[in-house]
């Protein structure tokens, strides 16, 4: 299982050549034998996306993945023949985003429901267990979204199945996104222009993905592990404080390097995925945070749950009674339901639920606090409190339940009587304070800061770039021959 | 009653000579965010007389997207 991760050897020695060689080889045979190459182009990253998921995980959940595309493109196509029929348009609409749901539910938050009936009534359903299917909560947000999209008018069903199979399955984004929406891809789908810039700017963000996997990610793996598996009494303050900061850049690195190589390998075939980071750890406050951090999920919550519930008719009374809600309330409600799921989307655990809820609280707060009247003291602030704050939220996402999490913060305010600094800390700060420092230099946009202050000319600028990605390749294929390959965080959401 | 553009520069907090076109929305403008986004829905709402479909108000997020939902009411 997990053999096909893009920083693994297999895939980025056998897996991506054969793509990319069988995806070019395409359009030259289509000029040679006269042949439409695009849709067979599709059909090979169908195929190649199906035979992703089905190597890279639990074999039989492809058959999950068929169905999800299946079933969409046929409630597509009945909403098109239904279009002026709003009472069926709703219907099947309700139907299609009820039953992807309902795959989501069944397999991701089946056994959580359970163990917590078994927990508050008085019975004793058995609680099943299976792997979970590797990336589903990413998939049915993009058929969602395709429903959703088809549902508003702006765009007609898709009549093509297999342009809709590859919109749901295209590999760089299938487990771990970018969750992108219908309507800003479906163009790409039949009139994308692959050129060699595209494919050479692509693979220099794979590379950089890679790096930011591999070389940080990967090293800081020992540190979080040591402080989040030994969060016991024995676990000091300043041990807590230092496992705390490296499990949050673990994260970004993790995720934005996943991010990365999937916008690399998108522009390799032609593809414009939308980005997903832009420096979330300079951000100074919480919504500042949240238009910086996995945007491509922001932007689906944003569109598809905040804007509904606070825009539509569903919440247009206060509940009990006939006076209409006002708009600020609508606004309270969208966020609070908004974080709930943004909350429980992650995973099924109560963790996760909390940890929806402490950013609704924040952003509510937030909107409350005063401002100081000077702009620096206003960012600076802003910016301690902001990252403060969410790498407190981090210990939460970390954790495996709420208990380790508690006995997280207490070690961090010394609340268990363990000493502030111990040998442990010491042995930890010294073997990790130098890739502490690269996470921390590069979790900042610190090249264009530099770039701006100091005046390289292009070509230099070029051969220094070059010398780095190969460097970085280089580097990356060292560790990752030597130390094998780490499955990233993001795949269990 | 005000028009389109003026009714989107007043909740934008913009100046009313921006130059603004039927482009001009959520993905070219940084303060169409999502709470802007309801403002602007419910502005054009009381400056109109006139209330929307969760749909329309969803298709509400650029001067264009805007001008059609009215356009489709009749009201422009």
């Amino acid at each position: 299982m997990n053999q096909v991760i893009f920083s693994s050897t297999i895939f980025m020695f056998l897996f991506l050549p054969i793509a990319i060689l069988g995806y070019f080889l395409i359009p030259i045979l289509g000029r040679l034998f006269k042949f439409k190459s695009r849709t067979l182009q599709n059909f090979y990253l169908v195929l190649l996306s199906l035979g992703f998921y089905t190597w890279g995980g639990t074999p039989r959940y492809v058959l999950i993945l068929i169905a999800s595309i299946i079933l969409n493109y046929f409630m597509g196509r009945w909403m098109e023949k239904a279009r002026d029929q709003k009472k069926m348009v709703g219907f099947v609409v309700t139907f299609a985003v009820v039953a992807n749901l309902l795959i989501l539910f069944a397999f991701k938050y089946l056994p959580f429901a359970i163990t917590n009936i078994n927990f508050f009534l008085p019975t004793d359903i058995p609680i099943p267990s299976f792997p979970f299917p590797l990336g589903i909560s990413f998939f049915t947000f993009q058929a969602i979204s395709y429903i959703m999209d088809v549902k508003r008018g702006r765009i007609g069903a898709q009549k093509n199945f297999i342009d809709l199979a590859l919109y749901i399955s295209f590999f760089p984004r299938l487990l771990q996104g970018p969750i992108t929406r219908y309507q800003t891809m479906v163009d790409q789908l039949r009139n994308r222009k692959e050129n060699f810039k595209d494919f050479s700017e692509g693979c220099c963000r794979f590379v950089l993905g890679l790096g930011k996997k591999v070389l940080v990610a990967t090293l800081l793996s020992d540190l979080v592990t040591t402080a989040f598996t030994d969060a016991a009494p024995v676990l000091s303050v300043s041990t807590a404080w230092l496992g705390m900061f490296a499990a949050s850049f673990y994260i970004y690195f993790d995720f934005s390097g996943y991010s990365d190589m999937a916008i690399g390998l998108g522009k390799m075939f032609g593809f414009t995925i939308p980005e997903n980071f832009n420096y979330p750890y300079i951000a100074s406050s919480i919504a500042d945070y949240w238009r910086r951090w996995h945007m491509t999920m922001m932007a689906w919550f944003k569109d598809y749950v905040f804007l509904p519930v606070a825009i539509g008719p569903g919440f247009k009374y206060y509940p009990f009674t006939k006076k209409i809600m006002t708009t600020p309330h609508k606004i309270v409600v969208a966020t609070f339901i908004t974080w709930a799921c943004t909350g429980i989307w992650h995973g099924a655990s109560w963790n996760f639920v909390i940890w929806g809820m402490y950013f609704f609280v924040l952003m509510e707060v937030e909107t409350f606090m005063p401002k100081f009247k000077n702009k620096f003291l206003n960012i600076s602030v802003g910016f301690i409190l902001t990252q403060l704050a969410v790498k407190f939220g981090q210990v939460l996402t970390r954790s495996t339940d709420i208990s380790q999490a508690f006995n997280y913060y207490l070690c961090l305010f010394g609340l268990k009587g363990q000493p502030i600094v111990d040998d442990k800390f010491i042995f930890l700060f010294n073997q990790n304070k130098w890739i502490l420092l690269v996470a921390f230099i590069a979790s900042m946009p610190t090249i264009q800061f530099v770039l701006k202050r100091i005046k390289i000319n292009k070509t230099l600028q070029d051969v220094i770039y070059t010398i780095w990605i190969v460097g970085l390749f280089v580097i990356s294929m060292i560790y990752v021959t030597k130390n094998g390959y780490t499955p990233f965080l993001y795949g269990r959401f | 009653m005000k028009t389109v553009e003026e009714v989107v520069l007043e909740v934008l907090n913009l100046p009313l000579d921006t130059p603004v076109d039927d482009n001009f929305g959520v993905d070219t403008c940084e303060q169409w965010n999502s709470l802007a986004q309801i403002g602007i829905v419910v502005s054009m709402g009381n400056n109109f007389d006139v209330s929307f479909s969760l749909d329309e108000g969803m298709n509400m997020d650029t001067i264009g997207g805007i001008k059609k939902v009215l356009q489709g009411k009749g009201l422009i």
